[in-house]
């Protein structure tokens, strides 16, 4: 069974927590680098273990447009549904 | 947000790192004694990181070579090859390139960073895929993107990952 979007965005807060500062809030429309005090290099290595989650891959192009987790989520459930659909 | 916005993160590391009297940015070479040493705030300082690895830019046959060409032809090309022409030399020295390394053609860039981006852009393009080491040099990652093609990266040194990735791939990777 595919797995929701619901699942994927739970999925990727519980990564985010791993290495945001602690006293970060993670919702939908946090900035990923900027609001979680993350360095991009953190943030591009927490991509590939998402990746490896997921079992798909993010080209690089696709992540211009990530700025929120939303923007995350949306774009792996999209690539998710790409790759069963393909 | 206004134009300058996106950088205040920037500044801020940088800020933090000049209050560790780290400046990465600002180490002036005030004199240069030889390929490998300098003068960098009234200190004699070793030149660990630079790239001239062969000591060239001290080499008496070099300068001499230098000092002729800048008599003969000026400081500069000043234009592109394609709008002004290509020196003599230069053409030379490509020739020299192709004939050692058996090619029929080869190109001088002025920098590494130039080669990358002029090479990489120039051979992939919009439907192609390149899956390049995450840990790749700036101008990889920038040729990677001018190109318009799809950038995967798998683990530095990994080669497990890059196969796990090139898998991931599927008819993307065929070649028509």
């Amino acid at each position: 069974m595919s797995i929701s979007y619901q699942q994927i965005d739970e999925q990727i807060k519980q990564q985010l927590a791993t290495i945001a500062n602690s006293d970060a809030v993670l919702q939908d429309d946090t900035d990923i680098v900027n609001g979680l005090g993350l360095d991009s290099l953190k943030v591009l290595d927490l991509l590939m273990d998402i990746e490896d989650e997921f079992n798909i891959s993010i080209p690089m192009n696709v992540l211009a447009d990530v700025h929120t987790i939303k923007d995350l989520s949306e774009k792996i459930h999209e690539l998710i549904t790409a790759r069963e659909e393909g | 947000m206004a134009l300058l916005d996106k950088l205040h993160a920037l500044g801020r590391d940088r800020a933090a790192l000049l209050s560790q009297s780290i400046d990465p940015f600002g180490a002036p070479i005030e004199e240069i004694y030889s390929p490998t040493e300098a003068l960098i705030h009234g200190r004699r300082t070793i030149l660990a990181g630079t790239n001239n690895y062969l000591g060239i830019t001290f080499n008496a046959d070099c300068l001499a070579a230098a000092h002729a060409a800048l008599d003969e032809q000026g400081t500069g090309t000043t234009g592109s090859r394609m709008a002004n022409g290509s020196f003599a030399g230069h053409l030379a020295l490509e020739k020299e390139f192709a004939d050692f390394y058996g090619c029929t053609q080869a190109i001088v860039f002025t920098t590494g960073y130039q080669a990358n981006l002029a090479m990489i852009s120039g051979l992939a393009g919009a439907g192609d895929v390149i899956v390049i080491d995450a840990d790749s040099h700036a101008s990889i990652y920038d040729g990677c993107k001018l190109s318009g093609a799809e950038v995967i990266r798998f683990r530095h040194n990994n080669p497990d990952d890059l196969d796990k990735r090139l898998g991931r791939l599927g008819s993307h990777a065929e070649i028509p």
